[in-house]
């Protein structure tokens, strides 16, 4: 992990709300929040507590209802949402809980696909995915296609294609829960490599214990809202 | 370019996942053009052996009359100066040959009664090489240059004077003056058109012969016909042959000379079009169905896609390019199938008699017709169908591409 750290994302007092009235939700409710480089963050909170949802605002998947979303420095809330999808695109890997993987592609493609879209030429394309895709022991698979793939190998992909281009930050949206204990525990322990080794960025979405123990830093969601912010050491 | 080849590529795995509905979309667009490319092109075929049958046997593709003669017919409305002219339109490439006929009404008496008929003053050599009227000589024989005072008759018209192959008959008509004139003819053969209008009122003689009974010059006459080596060449030779019009000389087309026949041809070809296209639509809506589920059911895949930041006008041209895939699929699907079986009826003729059973000879507005149909393959056909049917296609992926931008990713992927 570097030294010196900076702010990569910040939020001020970020608010989602969906339906009116009585029926009003507020899934996020006015969440002051800073993630420093090389932070490996997990939010953590039960189910409903707004988890995912801070985690869709934050990355421009969603837009806030109130508040401001932060990323480098440059406010994100304003932008539109072709500039949104280029910030993500640049700036920010995913990990979904389902893995995402685009069926029609290899593990290979796959994981290559951010890299074709920022226009990465071929052969430091090939280079890059590979040296990842060995890093993550699935360099064997790389000629798979998804539904070749055991749970943990998509999961495995799924990381390829978030850390290939070198994103600001890793969002993860409960990576392991859809995984069995045994290989959610090799993943985390991967993960956590990574951002030791690497100074990956990580930002989870996790009620699982062992991403909690791993995690530096945890932040508790309660109804929306950050109800404790502990630092692990 | 790299980006393009991806889309390439996913646009194609897309298509390949559902190999099944790929196969029946592809199969209904193929199976729809093919059937529409088939008897759109048989259509053709028809009708253009109907055309040239009849601009054959009649005035050709186009001819040069009198600018009154259409309104009213009459013998003193003729073509004056046509051997000037014949010389002209021949030297054109396009013209196969060139036709003179004299054209008018008479009475034909023997002893058993007479009758009215029309009489048509023709060159024997050339009426025999290219009009049908010589192939369908029954008794006796076609007429020669050489003859004379020889007659063809229509075999309806020999049963109702009781005439045969030899025997004479009184030709009487007015001259362009007016005057009475009659001639002796024998007859040398009779035909059987099939039609009863040509078969009970036409009779033909040598074109010297028709000019001397009506008081024409040997430079004269009703219609100077040109026959072209290629009939889609009409337009063209129209406007090359407008100069060597006259006050006494217009030109004519077929559809002028022959309008019956023109008009069926038109509302055939046109009630042929109407329902090739609805059968075109309907599969079109087949296909229009299979991409707009085909992105329902992506929608999911698409959020992802547009999580990770795909800019939205790559999905779009990735929507684009699996319509053109599936559009290109079943044109060239339909092309195959529909042109090959054109081509084959193109080349080897289908007997309608295999079909339906007639009674005498098929007749479409007063001129028969072979009952072996051949289609007539043009690239304008194919193009504009293959090509409507692809573009087509295309279009139908606007709808779903539409939904795109209204995805909401995070709703999706929650």
């Amino acid at each position: 992990m570097t030294a010196n750290t900076t702010t990569i994302i910040e939020t001020r007092a970020a608010c989602k709300f969906f339906g009116e009235g009585e029926s009003l939700v507020k899934a996020v409710n006015d969440v002051d929040l800073r993630i420093e480089t090389g932070e490996f963050t997990a939010i953590a909170g039960p189910s409903g507590s707004g988890k995912s949802t801070l985690l869709n605002i934050i990355s421009g998947l969603d837009h806030v209802t109130s508040g401001k979303i932060f990323m480098n420095g440059a406010e994100v809330t304003q932008y539109t949402d072709k500039e949104l999808a280029n910030l993500r695109l640049k700036h920010i890997g995913f990990v979904f809980q389902n893995f995402n993987l685009l069926p029609v592609l290899t593990a290979y493609e796959n994981a290559e696909y951010i890299l074709m879209l920022r226009g990465m030429p071929e052969n430091e394309r090939r280079d890059k995915v590979m040296a990842v895709l060995d890093k993550l022991g699935i360099a064997d698979k790389a000629k798979n296609f998804p539904s070749q793939l055991s749970g943990g190998q998509q999961q495995r992909v799924a990381i390829a294609r978030a850390i290939a281009a070198n994103p600001t930050v890793v969002l993860a949206d409960e990576p392991t829960a859809n995984l069995d204990s045994k290989t959610a525990a090799s993943l985390v322990e991967m993960m956590a490599e990574l951002n030791e080794k690497e100074g990956i960025t990580f930002l989870f979405s996790s009620h699982d214990p062992r991403i909690l123990d791993c995690s530096k830093r945890v932040l508790v969601l309660t109804d929306g809202a950050i109800s404790d912010d502990q630092k692990n050491n | 370019m790299e980006r393009f080849f991806t889309l390439i590529k996913l646009a194609l795995r897309n298509l390949g996942r559902q190999k099944r509905r790929t196969f029946i979309s592809v199969s209904a667009v193929g199976f729809g053009l093919a059937i529409a490319l088939f008897f759109l092109t048989l259509g053709d075929g028809i009708y253009a052996k109907l055309m040239e049958d009849a601009v054959r046997t009649n005035g050709g593709n186009f001819s040069f009359e009198h600018p009154d003669y259409r309104d009213a017919p009459a013998i003193d409305l003729f073509v004056s100066d046509v051997q000037t002219k014949r010389k002209q339109i021949a030297n054109l490439p396009e013209v196969e040959t060139t036709k003179l006929l004299v054209l008018g009404q008479g009475v034909i008496k023997t002893a058993h009664g007479a009758t009215a008929v029309g009489i048509a003053g023709i060159e024997p050599g050339i009426e025999k090489t290219y009009s049908t009227v010589a192939e369908k000589i029954t008794q006796g024989a076609y007429l020669e240059d050489t003859d004379k005072n020889a007659i063809v008759i229509g075999h309806l018209l020999a049963k109702r004077l009781k005439v045969k192959v030899g025997k004479k008959v009184v030709l009487s008509t007015n001259n362009q003056h007016g005057m009475l004139a009659e001639e002796l003819f024998r007859v040398k053969g009779i035909f059987k058109l099939g039609a009863d209008e040509a078969d009970g009122y036409l009779v033909q003689i040598p074109i010297a012969q028709a000019r001397a009974i009506f008081a024409l010059d040997q430079n004269s006459a009703t219609q100077l016909g040109v026959l072209l080596r290629d009939a889609d060449d009409l337009d063209e030779v129209l406007q090359k042959a407008q100069k060597f019009t006259t006050n006494t000389a217009t030109l004519r087309t077929w559809e002028e000379t022959l309008p019956d026949l023109s008009n069926y041809i038109r509302t055939d070809r046109g009630s042929n079009q109407v329902f090739q296209g609805i059968m075109i639509i309907i599969c079109l809506f087949t296909i229009f169905n299979t991409i707009l589920m085909s992105a329902l059911e992506r929608t999911h895949e698409f959020s992802v896609q547009l999580a990770l930041g795909t800019p939205l006008y790559m999905l779009k041209i990735q929507l684009v390019l699996e319509a053109f895939f599936l559009g290109f699929f079943g044109a060239l699907f339909g092309f195959l199938v529909g042109g090959g079986l054109a081509w084959w009826v193109q080349v080897h003729g289908f007997d309608l008699r295999l079909v339906y059973e007639f009674e005498g000879e098929l007749e479409v507005s007063g001129f028969v017709f072979d009952t072996i149909m051949r289609a007539k393959i043009s690239k304008e056909v194919v193009l504009v169908l293959c090509g409507g049917v692809w573009l087509s296609t295309i279009l139908m992926s606007l709808v779903p591409i539409q939904r795109l931008k209204n995805i909401p990713i995070a709703k999706v992927l929650r």
